[in-house]
């Protein structure tokens, strides 16, 4: 659950363990769900009060013994039961409620045993199931008649007592493992079955059955659609394009996969030709809306294409899966703004013939007839300015893809409702080309249909994405411009920079070179009174190449769901700037 | 409110100190129902002894913190122990100078003064509360800075100077995380002595609740301290908004218990049902349910009523 964050039903299932455990910002490793995906109160509760009494590294310690252990369900399970009865011995005197919540646990569990189908009686684990059965049967004060003695000496072990410290309490759940068992501390994995082909066989099954693959020239699409084994361990799809040379095949790969561009062929061209010079020179740009191309005839893209799709049905199922959560989101953050703006506005208020009264004037009106003895407000002043919000739409964004898109959309919404003109967009490079992909235009309602067509793909030419985000500023007509890039400060094409004057030969765009290239295009971009700010999410090996590009003006998140909140504090900053 | 300090063990020179302020200032019979008299009482000897001792050496306090400190309640309780008239302005975002210091009207067909509440203060030694001073724009607050440092005096354009009368403090208070806040400038932070709000401690927040429901069962007022302690834990981590972090709603909800409600629906009434968004409202809940049981009645709570 790290670097994409908590869905809502897990945020809320981690604040209870929060809760009783009494402290924030540790990530448990442990959530519990039912069988509905729904919290489980009262295992997260237990969750909780184990870090509280036992802490964060007995728990590390315990459960990495057997972690890859071909056992290592059932023995979660068990040690489970065997901390429930630790935890809850220590803390029920002190939280009279916990008994209660206990009785419920055990009678849910009977109640589910009703609903389960054959298939999944099949399924479970049955010393597992037997010992749950039989804890929570004891905690409604029945007898478990059907164990065998030793099943039954076996439960009533697992029954700890708060006599244990942590380091006692792992030692004996060892010892239970160990008797009961049979674990003796090596992990015993499960062998796998592998078949390896070579030769043509492998080359066309290259082609046949999906497989993972990072950055390569020709596209990778890949879904982060959350699984079972959690969000960033999600089943990945990625498929293949063979690169082609020809300019034309190029071109109508992109226009099929990206959209139709928004400027004429001229436009265009004259674009190019003013912006993809030095280090960009031999490079492309592609300024689209997302309008689909005419007359799609490359297959392969057009497959590509289904496939952003499909991830813009993702976006949006997560979206609306996780709604309360970013509806919540997006008020605090509209709050905040606006909360900003009134502070900084600047009011000025002028004698009028209307308004209210001024009593200091009020003299006026007998001895000189002036009627202007009333006090007007000028009418709130609208932010002179307007954010691009420039989201990195390469590769490395892939497993937070429907995040990203709920962010861009909490952004938007929240400028909007503050009055603040935003555009959204995201750029990535492939082919040679560097894409600019517009979601979202000032003037436009913040649209989830726009918003949430964001996906990730290829490589990500930072300096010419900014110089394009530059030239379509100088067409815009507001007057300030705050530029806020989502990036990981790590730029990086596979289209290489030319040789020239001082460089005789080609260099890779990437490491030192890309890093040089944007932090001149950010200098550049500030020359002409943009301020240009960024949210940074990357390793800590990255932060050198961040303060490079960005100076003092980005802000870290640890987790992409805390990108419309890092933002908002940028665009505080600014609003406090302009109005000094 | 002496025997009350006393038993707080604050220090026994301090308050015959304040005995003799109070001697030595005497108040006019026409200010005396000004003279706050609290509801509640702020418990935390510390934070007494150094706010005490602010006010003996002529200082002006800044209370800062976050909400349900008892910013409010210690200066009410500072402006009664030391038998003061309180003036209390809640500051906020269009406050200007006429409003602190007074503006003119008309009276009798003339234009005169009618002095405002920091002119009043001035005026009669009084203690001028100065509820959530940051939420004011710092150009309006300039006005104060004579009052507030070694001149003690305000000086009303196109009328007279006066001095700040010998017994007059002024107390403000402040919370960086409410809407509308902003920071203090560093002239006006320099002309007060600041006094960190530490959170409540179980302990005192025990006492709070022995001191308003002697009948409530020990070993739910130890829940329903916790319960506060919980939730405050819970918006320090900025999982939900101060707006659950309601001590007053606490209090409100634990009398309707006491009247018979249901713990669950006085929570609800008291603390949930104050945060708009569901979510947040789902994740107080969780909280509450995980101190107090579900359908506790009045009778397990209050044994004796």
């Amino acid at each position: 659950m790290t670097g994409q964050g908590y869905n809502a039903q897990q945020r809320r299932a981690v604040n209870v363990i929060w809760t009783t455990a009494e402290k924030y910002g540790f990530t448990p490793r442990f959530v519990a769900f039912d069988a509905d995906d729904m919290p489980d109160f009262y295992m997260n509760c237990i969750i909780g009060l184990v870090y509280k009494w036992y802490g964060e590294a007995m728990v590390q310690r315990l459960f990495d013994a057997w972690t890859g252990d071909a056992r290592q369900s059932t023995l979660d399970g068990i040690a489970w039961l065997a901390l429930e009865s630790a935890a809850y011995a220590k803390e029920a005197p002190a939280r009279p409620t916990l008994s209660e919540l206990r009785r419920e646990a055990a009678q849910a569990f009977f109640d589910r045993e009703y609903q389960r189908s054959r298939q999944q009686w099949m399924q479970q684990d049955q010393l597992l199931y037997t010992m749950q059965s039989a804890r929570w049967r004891t905690v409604l004060g029945k007898e478990s008649h059907m164990l065998t003695p030793k099943e039954r000496q076996f439960s009533e072990t697992l029954c700890c007592g708060s006599e244990w410290d942590a380091v006692g309490l792992e030692r004996e759940i060892r010892r239970i493992m160990a008797q009961y068992l049979a674990f003796d501390g090596h992990i015993r994995r499960k062998s796998s079955f592998h078949i390896h082909f070579s030769g043509p066989l492998a080359a066309l099954l290259t082609k046949l059955v999906p497989m993972q693959m990072i950055r390569t020239d020709e596209l990778s699409v890949r879904h982060s659609t959350h699984t079972e084994q959690g969000p960033l361990t999600a089943l990945s799809r990625a498929l293949r394009a063979t690169a082609e040379d020809e300019n034309e095949k190029d071109r109508q790969y992109i226009e099929t996969y990206f959209g139709r561009s928004m400027l004429d062929d001229l436009s265009l061209s004259r674009m190019e030709q003013s912006l993809c010079t030095g280090a960009h020179f031999g490079c492309h740009l592609w300024l689209t809306a997302g309008a689909a191309a005419e007359h799609p005839d490359n297959r392969e893209a057009e497959h590509l294409a289904r496939q952003a799709a499909q991830q813009f049905e993702k976006n949006r199922a997560d979206y609306l899966a996780n709604g309360d959560l970013y509806r919540r989101a997006q008020t605090r953050l509209t709050e905040q703004i606006r909360n900003c703006l009134l502070l900084h506005r600047q009011v000025e208020e002028t004698p009028s013939r209307r308004g209210y009264l001024d009593g200091s004037r009020v003299w006026r009106q007998p001895t000189m007839g002036d009627d202007r003895v009333f006090l007007r407000s000028s009418d709130q002043p609208q932010p002179e300015f307007a954010v691009d919000l420039l989201l990195d739409g390469s590769a490395s964004r892939l497993g937070f893809q429907e995040v990203i898109a709920a962010q861009g959309y909490i952004l938007a919404q929240s400028l909007g409702a503050c009055g603040i003109p935003v555009r959204v967009s995201s750029f990535c490079s492939l082919r040679g080309y560097t894409v600019l992909r517009l979601l979202k235009d000032y003037g436009e309602k913040p649209d989830r249909q726009n918003l949430f067509r964001y996906f990730a793909a290829g490589w990500n030419r930072d300096g010419l994405a900014l110089r394009a985000v530059g030239q379509l500023m100088e067409q815009a007509q507001v007057q300030k411009h705050l530029l806020i890039l989502l990036t990981d400060a790590s730029p990086n094409d596979g289209r290489r920079i030319q040789p020239d004057g001082s460089n005789p030969f080609s260099r890779d765009y990437g490491g030192a070179a890309g890093v040089t290239d944007a932090a001149a295009e950010v200098h550049a971009l500030r020359q002409n009174g943009v301020r240009v700010a960024a949210v940074f999410m990357g390793e800590n090996s990255g932060i050198p190449a961040a303060e490079k590009i960005f100076g003092r003006d980005f802000v870290r998140i640890r987790q992409m769901d805390q990108l419309a909140a890092a933002a908002g504090k940028l665009i505080e900053a600014e609003i406090r700037e302009l109005s000094v | 409110m002496f025997s009350l300090l006393e038993e707080d063990q604050i220090s026994k020179g301090l308050l015959s100190d304040i005995r003799a302020f109070q001697e030595n200032h005497p108040v006019p019979e026409l200010l005396a129902p000004r003279i706050p008299v609290p509801h509640y009482v702020y418990y935390g000897r510390e934070v007494w002894e150094d706010a005490v001792s602010a006010m003996l050496c002529g200082e002006n306090l800044l209370l800062v913190g976050s909400k349900a400190t008892g910013k409010n309640v210690l200066a009410e309780n500072l402006a009664s122990i030391f038998g003061r008239p309180a003036w209390n302005v809640s500051f906020h975002v269009n406050m200007d100078a006429s409003t602190l210091i007074g503006m003119d009207t008309f009276e009798g067909g003339q234009v005169t003064f009618r002095p405002g509440p920091i002119y009043r203060c001035a005026q009669y030694g009084g203690f001028g509360i100065l509820d959530e001073i940051n939420m004011a724009k710092n150009e309006a607050l300039a006005v104060l800075h004579a009052a507030l440092d070694f001149r003690r005096s305000i000086d009303v354009p196109g009328y007279d100077r006066i001095a700040v009368d010998s017994a007059t403090r002024f107390i403000a208070t402040m919370n960086y995380g409410y809407a509308g806040t902003r920071e203090l400038n560093e002239a006006l932070t320099s002309r007060f002595a600041v006094i960190r709000m530490p959170t409540i401690s179980p302990e005192n927040l025990e006492k709070l609740l022995k001191k308003e429901f002697p009948a409530l069962n020990k070993k739910y007022t130890d829940q329903f301290s916790f319960l506060f302690l919980d939730l405050q834990k819970k918006c320090e981590s900025a999982e939900i908004s101060e707006r659950a972090l309601d001590l007053r709603g606490l209090l409100d909800a634990l009398r309707l218990m006491q009247r018979g409600l249901e713990a669950n629906r006085a929570l609800d009434m008291g603390i949930t049902n104050k945060v708009f968004d569901t979510y947040e409202r789902g994740l107080i809940r969780d909280v509450i349910a995980a101190r107090i049981p579900a359908r506790l009645e009045t009778a397990a709570l209050f044994p004796s009523v």
